[in-house]
């Protein structure tokens, strides 16, 4: 079972988390999950990001702290430092800020 | 709404939830909850705040006010400690409840029984009075314990859910429940002081209160008993 935040919610405060997180509403504060972090399109997360993988379709203004991967999709808005093993940026994805990959 | 929300069994929230639509809380909120849909707080969900939406749903435990534009249903194993207010409110057999229930819609006047005066029940300044002298001679007490290494103080500590049923009993029926609290001051006290140290012998200790409050108002036993195997397990 995992957590879903649906579209038209909002949470305002700290996640965290043992499992998947599915956030398609608005999140701010903080986000922390053992595993896979899904920011929906549509979404608008302004948090600071930790967590095993990371899928962005829609906007984040925060740094993500990732230990395996982050794929930024076609129509992902990203404003923040990431910090991941491996990171993928799709075409069409929109990106401000560092990379590190640990190299 | 295509999908709801859920907040799994996994996941803790600090902080507010708000918005359009519906609500499952399988995991662990503290914080305000207010939706326009309907709120079901699973068996293992455990809330810790108020609750607002149109219909809510327990199954798991409350320390918080509920509050439903339509109705509430308490049902088997839920475990709620706070004001109730809504048109329609059940209670099913085996749910746990304290607290003062209104069967009307939030912001409407309380409908009078005929020839009764129906007015919420609000501490008197007494009694609050009366609570804040109490509260204090207990902090030292447990501080002391804390001191000591070990298990030593932890009869102290088991001694507090016995104290709760004691006194909290003949209280219930006259004042408010979230104004109970500090009138039971010296087990309630005892809760907010003991956490870090139950929580050192939580693992062994099979009668413990639950550690994951920062909070001093006393609760149901058995509302934190029921939240402790969850948050027991999360933390292993």
């Amino acid at each position: 079972m995992s957590t879903i935040i649906a579209a038209g919610i909002t949470v305002e405060g700290e996640i965290v988390a043992d499992e998947d997180l599915q956030i398609g509403g608005t999140v701010r504060g903080k986000l922390t999950s053992k595993d896979v972090v899904a920011i929906e399109a549509g979404a608008v997360v302004e948090a600071d990001v930790q967590a095993a993988s990371l899928t962005i379709g829609g906007n984040l203004v925060g740094n993500s702290h990732v230990t395996e991967r982050v794929d930024l999709l076609a129509g992902a808005r990203v404003i923040g430092n990431v910090k991941a093993a491996r990171i993928t940026i799709a075409e069409g994805a929109q990106f401000k800020g560092n990379v590190d990959m640990d190299v | 709404m295509a999908e709801s929300t859920v907040i799994g069994a996994g996941t803790r929230i600090r902080g507010r939830i708000h918005g359009d639509g519906d609500l499952l809380v399988d995991g662990f909120v503290e914080g305000d909850v207010k939706v326009s849909g309907e709120v079901v707080i699973g068996a293992s969900g455990l809330v810790g705040a108020a609750v607002q939406g149109s219909r809510i749903t327990v199954r798991g435990a409350v320390r918080g006010d509920l509050s439903a534009t339509l109705s509430i249903h308490l049902e088997e194993g839920a475990r709620v400690v706070g004001a109730v207010r809504a048109p329609r409110v059940s209670v099913a057999s085996g749910a746990m409840y304290r607290g003062i229930l209104h069967t009307a819609a939030p912001g409407e006047p309380v409908p009078t029984i005929a020839g009764l005066a129906v007015t919420p029940a609000v501490q008197t300044p007494a009694a609050k009075a009366q609570a804040a002298p109490l509260a204090r001679p207990a902090a030292p007490v447990i501080q002391a314990g804390l001191a000591v290494p070990g298990r030593a103080p932890a009869p102290a500590v088991i001694a507090a859910p016995a104290a709760h049923a004691v006194n909290v009993a003949p209280a219930a029926p006259v004042v408010n429940v979230v104004n109970v609290a500090p009138a039971v001051a010296p087990s309630a006290a005892g809760h907010g002081f003991s956490a870090p140290l139950v929580s050192a012998t939580a693992e062994s200790d099979s009668d413990g209160e639950n550690l994951d409050t920062d909070d001093a108002e006393g609760t149901m036993p058995a509302l934190r008993r029921g939240a402790r195997g969850q948050v027991a397990k999360k933390r292993g």
